[in-house]
């Protein structure tokens, strides 16, 4: 195909847009091991003092574990809830169907800003204001759609004939759901687990409204900290975050390959 | 247990969920627009358009709103410029090389929006690299950061993987050969490109754009972050007033109004559409 | 082979029908097949075939009607009591368990003893001569082992009756042929009552005992596949199951038959009226013109040679005959007959073989 070899302008200018794209992605970690006192690039010196600075700081320290517990609660809830639902949206006959998927996936469409806003003053009654119980249900609010979404659509590609051939080898339904249903679906249920673990780990905005000195996670302390000084603790903080997403990509990748699970 | 019942047993905890984290809270948000503020800082529960009545004749109001849809229309429209020939690039490689830069497109999406946006203040910052590169050039030195100039610098980056890939999903109408058609048919690439690639292309971009502009207008972080105080958009609006003037009826308006913004951006896209067919 | 008179009623339909909504896709049917005989469901797609054999299976329930089994009605029996051992289009292996443990599930699923299922599931497999693949994951197999695997994992739990859905559909044509052979030894051997349902009428006719040819729901003929192809009971079911040629013609008053422009003879009772009259190719004789009226009693048509395919096992001869055309099928010969487009030619067959039916305008 002689036409679509890509001229070097075009490559040039793609180059620099990937640039672009990324920089602000590759520039924390040499930011991260700067010697410096203040945010500054490039670094005067390298050392490894922002780490060491960021496990002093028990602030950070709290909120990091807070937000792994926070996001292994609203993961493992996630699947619990959005298992059983969409079996039942792509299983069972009843009117209204498609109005049901709609609502439960609409939470996706409303900004988090005004969602953030419209929990905390529902919450705000109930007096659920920075407390673990608040925050799991307000990740659920977001992280369920995303779930249903992604098991919905694997329980519906799944070939159903596998249902119907351990039924007619004499399993009945709650067998065929725990022994053919459910195994076939492990790969939906790794890539849901991941989706909601990585959102639930990375949402700043409604957590911004829930939290307050008693409770907060990690990408509200950066918040916070970023808010107030810039200093290169925070891309410290950001390499760890990044790690961390990056260890959870692989494990997916391990369990499916990445191209099946975020490139659909 | 007939189907119907099963349903209803499978589906109470979502439903739960829905309803006392989405549905009850964004009716509550539209009925608080009503409501206003009593002298002792409590929420009146009184019927009353003073909310919207003031919004609509305070210029304050109305300038925010003005600025925020027209930085967020022009956000959009660079977005589209940076990321569309990312899109074609990626569209025509293949293998190994079209999965790695995929993934390379991606892995933004995966990382916070407070670290991109941090990543962004070492980049755009006084003494930063791009200042300092500016300065080494001799020619004058801009302030980037804490202005609006670094937000919509920050914000173009942080939604294009979105527009990538929503463009991408657009081309899946592009069949190489449609393109090499053109060529033995005499057409030059510039002509090829704007007779051939760009109307085929068009529902991808009408997707990308609305996708984009939908999230710059409620997009908060980075405007808060990189604003420094000084670049007053919906989003950031909304915030202050919920938690730092606790005025949640004014904030609701503003919610509501940010969610009529939505409604028109999807009423145009749509309008789009049927022109496209 | 087909089953004595006297056999056994093994599968009964009784006045079944089967609407999906306002669809009514089965009005009526009455199905009787006898123990130990394979039965064909042959007919085009959205005849009703598969969903007579997924009725049968209980995936389906009949608007009315029963299904009876050794003469026990089972049709609210729900599915897992059953006892069929069903073969799917796709095969539908547990994509999560190993060749053993699919052809180990039905077992499992009976209660059968931990030491019945190791030795029942190994003779299965052996049987289907797949004892060394014991281990692979069915993504690791070819198709016609996959199928192998559904057959041993159908037939392990000795089910009262065997359904094969469309079993060598995704199979490429050698392996069809091979596994044709296979699929019918292993019924044969174990007796089981089979219910096959194919679109495909080489399968039907050379696998099973009897055909039941369907359309629109309905059945067309049910017969042995000689009965079937020697005397097709409507003019679809004689162009559904083998070829034919189509001649337009008409019963005068007085109970004589003509077409393409000729009068024929057939061995049926013909009422008067517009006909289709049906001869397949390969009955026709084809030779040179003498231009004399050919004596005896068949059919003879003169015509004009158009066009000669050669296909390889089969040359195809066209002939234009009183404004019809007509094919005419022989195998090749190393010698040829020397004939050529525009020659006149005679063309002769039996009245046995002249098939007619009343016009059915399509």
């Amino acid at each position: 195909m002689e036409i679509h070899k890509t001229s070097w302008p075009m490559r040039v200018l793609v180059f620099a847009l990937f640039l672009y794209l990324l920089a602000p992605v590759i520039l924390v970690f040499p930011i991260s091991f700067s010697g410096d006192q203040v945010l500054r690039f490039p670094p005067t010196f390298w050392s490894t003092r922002w780490y060491a600075a960021l496990f002093q700081n028990t602030k950070m320290l709290n909120a990091f574990w807070t937000s792994v517990v926070l996001a292994a609660v609203v993961t493992a809830l996630s699947i619990a809830i959005a298992v059983p639902a969409a079996w039942a949206m792509t299983r069972l006959k009843f009117a209204g169907k498609d109005v049901l998927f709609n609502l439960f996936t609409a939470p996706l469409l409303l900004p988090t800003i005004v969602l953030g806003l419209a929990i905390l003053i529902v919450f705000a009654s109930f007096g659920l204001l920075a407390t673990m119980q608040g925050l799991v249900f307000a990740h659920l609010v977001v992280t369920l759609p995303y779930a249903l979404r992604v098991l919905a659509v694997a329980l519906s590609t799944q070939d159903q004939a596998c249902e119907e051939a351990a039924r007619t080898l004499g399993a009945k339904p709650l067998t065929v759901f725990f022994r053919v249903t459910l195994p076939m679906l492990m790969p939906g249920i790794v890539a849901a687990a991941a989706l909601c673990f990585l959102v639930s780990f990375d949402e700043v905005v409604i957590t911004l409204f829930l939290t307050g000195p008693r409770i907060s996670t990690l990408p509200v302390e950066l918040y916070n900290y970023v808010y107030n000084q810039a200093d290169p603790l925070v891309a410290a903080a950001s390499v760890l975050m990044i790690l961390l997403t990056l260890g959870i990509i692989m494990i997916v990748e391990r369990a499916m390959g990445l191209g099946k699970t975020f490139v659909k | 247990m007939r189907s119907g019942e099963l349903a209803v047993l499978l589906l109470l905890p979502i439903a739960m969920i829905n309803t006392i984290g989405f549905i009850l809270p964004v009716l509550n948000l539209a009925r608080l627009s009503f409501n206003k503020v009593s002298l002792g800082g409590g929420i009146e529960n009184v019927f009353t358009w003073e909310n919207w009545f003031g919004l609509l004749t305070d210029s304050f109001y109305l300038e925010l709103v003005f600025n925020s849809v027209w930085i967020s229309l022009a956000i959009t429209l660079t977005t589209l410029v940076v990321s569309y020939p990312i899109a074609l690039y990626l569209h025509r490689s293949s293998g190994p090389w079209r999965t790695f830069l995929t993934v390379l497109v991606i892995s933004p999406l995966l990382t916070s929006a407070v670290v991109r946006t941090y990543g962004w203040i070492a980049i755009l910052i006084d003494d930063g690299p791009v200042v300092s590169a500016i300065r080494a050039l001799g020619l004058p030195v801009p302030s980037l950061m804490f202005n609006i100039k670094g937000v919509f610098i920050g914000l173009t980056e942080i939604l294009m993987p979105y527009m990538i890939l929503a463009l991408m999903a657009g081309f899946g109408r592009l069949d190489p050969r449609v393109e090499e058609a053109a060529r033995t048919l005499g057409a030059t690439p510039a002509r090829t490109f704007s007779k051939v690639i760009l109307p085929l292309t068009l529902p991808g971009i009408a997707l990308g754009c609305l996708l984009c502009f939908v999230l710059a207008v409620s997009s908060f972080i980075t405007p808060k972050l990189m604003g420094g105080g000084r670049v007053f958009l919906l989003a950031t609006e909304i915030y202050d007033q919920a938690i730092v003037t606790l005025n949640w009826p004014l904030a609701s308006t503003l919610s509501i109004l940010v969610l009529i913004v939505f409604g028109a951006a999807l009423w145009a896209y749509s309008v789009v559409l049927r022109r496209l067919d | 082979m087909p089953v004595s008179q006297s056999a056994e009623e093994h599968l009964k339909l009784d006045g079944i029908s089967v609407s999906f909504g306002a669809v009514n896709v089965i009005p009526s049917l009455d199905l009787s097949v006898c123990k130990g005989e394979m039965v064909a469901l042959l007919g085009p797609s959205g005849c009703g075939k598969t969903t007579t054999l997924r009725m049968i299976a209980g995936l389906i329930s009949p608007s009315s009607g029963r299904i009876l089994v050794g003469g026990r009605n089972i049709t609210r029996l729900p599915i897992h009591d059953r006892d069929m051992g069903m073969v799917f289009q796709s095969y539908a292996l547990f994509p999560h368990m190993d060749v053993l443990r699919n052809v180990q599930f039905g077992l499992q699923m009976r209660n059968v003893s931990k030491q019945d299922i190791e030795q029942r599931s190994k003779e299965a497999l052996e049987l289907v001569q797949l004892g060394q693949l014991a281990q692979r994951k069915p993504k690791e197999l070819s198709g016609g082992q996959q199928q192998r695997v559904a057959l041993a994992r159908a037939l392990v739990i000795q089910p009262s009756i065997l359904l094969l859905d469309e079993p060598l559909s995704n199979l490429d044509a050698k392996l069809r042929d091979e596994m044709r052979l296979q699929i019918r030894a292993l019924q044969q051997q174990s007796g089981i009552t089979a219910v096959f349902v194919t679109h495909d009428q080489v399968e039907a006719l050379s696998m099973c005992d009897r055909v039941v040819v369907m359309r629109n729901g309905r059945i067309e003929q049910f017969g042995t596949p000689t009965e079937i192809y020697e005397r097709p009971a409507t003019a679809f079911v004689a162009n559904f199951v083998g070829r034919t040629n189509r001649l337009k013609g008409t019963v005068g008053s007085d109970g004589r038959l003509s077409a393409a422009g000729q009068p024929l003879r057939a061995t049926a009772k013909l009422l008067p009226g517009p006909v289709d009259v049906l001869v397949r190719p390969h009955r026709i004789a084809l030779k040179p013109s003498n231009g004399l009226a050919a004596a005896g009693d068949g059919n003879v048509v003169e015509g004009t040679m158009s066009g000669i395919i050669f296909i390889g096992d089969l040359v195809q001869y066209i002939v234009r005959a009183g404004g019809a055309e007509i094919v005419v099928e022989e195998a090749t010969r190393r010698e040829r007959p020397s004939l050529g487009v525009g020659d006149k030619v005679q063309l002769t067959w039996s009245p046995d073989d002249t098939l007619v039916y009343p016009d059915d305008d399509k």
